[in-house]
């Protein structure tokens, strides 16, 4: 990667006003940041929405951002901050209209290949993960679908890294028991034990 | 598509992990924002902004109080009564947009010249 190509360049670059250092910024990270907010909040209209204001943080803040460094992990802070603030701010509706959720979250586009089997195991999953709280959903995304280490899931989260993998351990531990369930359901006479 | 038909029997290392994965990954598979949503920052950054005219004029610590009295100027400013427009004509140009930029413009001028 060239000079011109790492992410502090195109910060220099928004410093000074630059609108198009902030659309390459945009393309390189667009789909980070939306993959994980929709995958936190399951809504598509808010991850657009946090991705947007991730972006305007961007270029509000570039004064303040650490050029030497990838802008990936603060997106990621970004990102989890705001998807936090969305769940917590749905949570309080939702006590009041669970019915309605179903409108709000994310269909599954099931591919024609899919059995029926696989089509359950996977909602099932899925239904357990949207379950999970949301401080055990975020270290799972972030673990199992953007890939981070323990330690910058601590930075992104802002919490020791010890937390990390307490929250990592319950979260796997309640899906692992769903799953067992699932599985004891559709084959009675086979137990499977995770690894 | 990611296919785990029969993973269970497989027993892989790390079998859980890899079904998790998968399930997110099926989730957000091809998933993409609208172009709109470029087309809105683009708009919301090229907006001018009065706290951009403050610039690097202001110390950090000193933007940090100017916002919170322009919060709470902007609370009260949203606590007039809006009959209050019908009857006196001069708060009227309250809810134009042009007028309030400029507005936002000049007393950041001033405050600069105040500094």
């Amino acid at each position: 990667m060239t000079t011109q190509d790492t992410d502090g360049w195109l910060v220099n670059r928004i410093r000074d006003g630059d609108l198009e250092a902030l659309g390459e910024l945009y393309e390189r990270y667009k789909t980070q940041v939306y993959r994980t907010a929709l995958a936190i909040t399951r809504d598509k209209e808010a991850a657009e929405d946090i991705l947007q204001e991730a972006f305007l943080r961007v270029y509000a803040h570039a004064d303040r951002l650490d050029e030497t460094v990838s802008l990936g992990p603060w997106l990621y802070r970004v990102t989890v901050n705001l998807a936090y603030s969305w769940v917590s701010r749905v949570k309080r509706w939702l006590h009041s209209l669970q019915g309605m959720f179903g409108r709000w979250t994310l269909s599954v586009q099931w591919d024609p290949e899919t059995t029926a089997e696989e089509r359950e195991r996977q909602q099932t999953l899925q239904q357990a993960i949207d379950a999970l709280s949301p401080d055990h959903r975020v270290v799972i995304v972030l673990y199992y679908l953007e890939g981070l280490s323990l330690k910058e899931i601590a930075y992104v989260v802002n919490i020791p890294e010890g937390t990390v993998k307490s929250r990592l351990h319950y979260a796997r531990e309640s899906l692992r028991r769903i799953i067992l369930e699932q599985e004891r359901r559709l084959v009675p006479e086979v137990a499977y034990d995770f690894t | 598509m990611i296919s785990h038909s029969g993973a269970l029997k497989e027993q892989t290392t790390d079998e859980l992990g890899s079904l998790i994965q998968w399930a997110l990954q099926e989730r957000v598979r091809e998933a993409s924002p609208s172009p709109w949503v470029w087309e809105h920052i683009r708009t919301l950054a090229e907006r001018p902004t009065a706290w951009r005219l403050m610039g690097p004029g202001f110390s950090r610590g000193c933007r940090a109080v100017m916002a919170q009295l322009f919060r709470v100027g902007a609370f009260l400013w949203a606590q007039i009564p809006p009959w209050r427009q019908s009857e006196n004509g001069w708060v009227e140009w309250r809810f134009d947009p042009g007028f309030m930029c400029l507005l936002d413009q000049y007393s950041f001028f001033l405050l600069r010249l105040a500094f």
